[in-house]
């Protein structure tokens, strides 16, 4: 079955395309541009690798955490798509999507303004789907439960924001090594796709809505 | 030609199917008001946050409601703008990803061209040219309008919109949000004589309107007659609600019949939300028979946020030849006068 993948939870914007044979992918660092390059990303991507839509059996996205308005563009492009073409969706955690390109324990964090980062622990296995301990949140960087020994790789926006802060979490027996540069990647978002679809992951374009994580975005006149 | 309408460029969310021979075929709308009814206005965050829940939905309804299926479409509209950008997005992505799905072309549509020529969708219909007062919460504007995309902004508010203005004084009275139905309700108990507030800019030429310093007048006369305990009384409340509605609506009256003096035209169109206030329709009506012209109002659902005139408008422009590019792009700020009769706009095609 061919998928359709993308992920624009970041600055970054990426769509992939997975068939039996291999995964491709684009991928631009586009900052709040996800609106105008998505489709034309798309569309460029089905072209030059001789397939078109109708051709896609599953649509995959990162559904976050991450910038809200960023989710809310790549997830209503994938509900659009899967709807015109009468096809399923399947959410993939934009933070697993980072760690999956790791191997080991992998603490995932993407930033999320507010001085504060979302984050998730994962471990990672060669060949396998990252598995998360404990639950996705957001909070400061230096609020975050670490394993208290061994490596713990650090990857995503919030690392190249937090370093510093980061690195004052080393301590004799907990060594943290950081990837610069690194975003969820669109290639990683359709194999985790697939995973998910064998095990039955697949919603309606309906049900399909970002993770934002960060909930409480305004206060009410009672609380003011 | 078969076209969906979407809009979500507030805080309704709104899908419509029309076509070029049957007329309207779908009209859906749900109506965000209870979610941001706690926060006394629309959060933008959640409007849009709860777009992206509603439209899938809503799309599918249409559909049943009409009877037909997505290979029916020939086109898709969305409200491009003007409106909160993160509202608009969730509309204007999912409208180019379903052309994009459908292989049909998708246009995005200017939402007040799509309050102009709402009352086209009803079966009494004013002819070009014709004068409109658009009156929402986003808007007060007198428009010349010469036909289809030729707009010519004869006045408009130099700062609050008048339906803000009915919000900001339901919040300062304590009435529930949003404030024009319950400012008009709480008007119905007030006492004609009791206040009398000023008609902003009627004395003098020009056909600009500004509601702030109604607005603030109206705040001080609350102020006024608080009691120790910063209360109104019932009846002074009901009191203040009738002068400012009276003041508010006789202002929107002489700019009326001013813009029309001067145009020589003799039919007026309402559009937009404030279109509903009875106080309002009962003035234009009575000025309507003095005056020898014709008034049209559209039915309420079409003076506020629908899906109906956004596709009726991209049914026109589509039918014209006009089209987007792949690349999404709203424009939360977007002049009606720099549009341009349907088919004329050369679109660049990025990419």
């Amino acid at each position: 079955m061919n998928i359709l993948a993308l992920d624009s939870s970041t600055e970054a914007c990426s769509v992939a395309l997975l068939t039996k044979q291999n995964v491709v992918e684009k991928f631009e660092v586009v900052g709040r541009g996800h609106a105008e390059h998505l489709l034309p990303m798309i569309n460029a991507l089905l072209k030059e690798n001789g397939a078109s839509i109708d051709d896609i059996g599953l649509f995959a996205y990162g559904s976050g955490p991450g910038s809200f308005t960023g989710l809310r563009i790549g997830t209503a492009m994938m509900q659009g798509l899967a709807l015109a073409r009468e096809r399923k969706l399947i959410a993939v955690s934009s933070l697993a999507a980072l760690a999956s390109r790791q191997q080991g324990t992998v603490l995932s964090v993407i930033d999320a303004r507010m001085d504060q980062i979302y984050h998730g622990l994962y471990r990672v296995q060669k060949n396998n789907s990252p598995e998360l301990s404990g639950k996705i949140s957001v909070s400061y960087p230096d609020e975050i439960d670490l394993p208290d020994s061994g490596n713990i790789i650090l990857t995503g926006t919030g690392w190249d924001r937090y370093k510093d802060k980061f690195m004052l979490m080393k301590s004799a027996d907990r060594e943290i090594t950081g990837i610069d540069n690194e975003y969820p990647h669109a290639a990683d978002i359709a194999r985790l796709a697939l995973y998910g679809s064998g095990q039955g992951r697949e919603t309606d374009p309906a049900n399909a809505l970002p993770h934002y994580v960060r909930n409480k975005v305004a206060k009410t006149m009672a609380e003011r | 030609m078969l076209v969906l309408g979407i809009e979500t460029s507030c805080d309704e969310t709104a899908v419509a199917l029309y076509d070029s021979v049957q007329g309207l075929l779908a009209d859906r709308l749900y109506s965000q008001i209870a979610i941001h009814a706690e926060y006394g206005g629309v959060v933008p965050e959640l409007a849009a946050r709860d777009h992206i829940r509603k439209l899938v939905p809503l799309i599918r309804k249409s559909l049943e409601d009409s009877r037909l299926g997505l290979q029916d479409i020939d086109g898709v509209a969305y409200t491009r703008g003007p409106g909160l950008a993160g509202a608009l997005l969730v509309g204007a992505t999912m409208g180019q990803a379903l052309a994009f799905g459908l292989a049909v072309p998708a246009v995005g549509v200017h939402h007040m061209e799509g309050h102009l020529l709402a009352p086209m969708l009803e079966q009494t219909r004013p002819h070009f040219p014709f004068l409109a007062l658009l009156v929402s919460g986003g808007h007060t504007l007198l428009v010349d309008v010469a036909g289809p995309g030729e707009y010519n902004i004869l006045g408009e508010s130099l700062d609050d919109a008048v339906g803000e203005a009915f919000d900001k004084t339901a919040k300062l009275l304590g009435l529930a949000y949003p404030g024009g139905p319950s400012v008009a309700k709480e008007a119905e108990k007030g006492r004609m004589d009791r206040f009398k507030f000023p008609r902003p800019m009627t004395d003098r030429p020009g056909l600009d309107f500004s509601f702030s310093g109604l607005k603030t007048f109206t705040l001080i006369t609350a102020r006024e007659h608080e009691d120790d305990n910063q209360q109104l009384t019932d009846q002074i409340r009901a009191d203040i609600a009738l002068a400012f509605q009276e003041a508010a609506t006789d202002t929107l009256l002489i700019k009326a019949r001013r813009a029309l003096q001067q145009t020589g035209y003799e039919q007026l169109v309402i559009a937009g939300g404030v279109g509903a206030n009875k106080s309002l329709r009962q003035k234009l009506n009575e000025m309507a028979e003095q005056e020898n012209i014709s008034v049209y109002f559209p039915r309420p659902e079409f003076c506020t946020d629908n899906g109906a005139m956004i596709a009726y408008v991209g049914c026109l422009r589509l039918s014209a030849g006009e089209s987007e590019g792949m690349a999404v792009a709203v424009k939360p700020r977007w002049k009606l006068s720099d549009l341009k009769p349907p088919g004329e706009r050369k679109h660049k095609v990025k990419s």
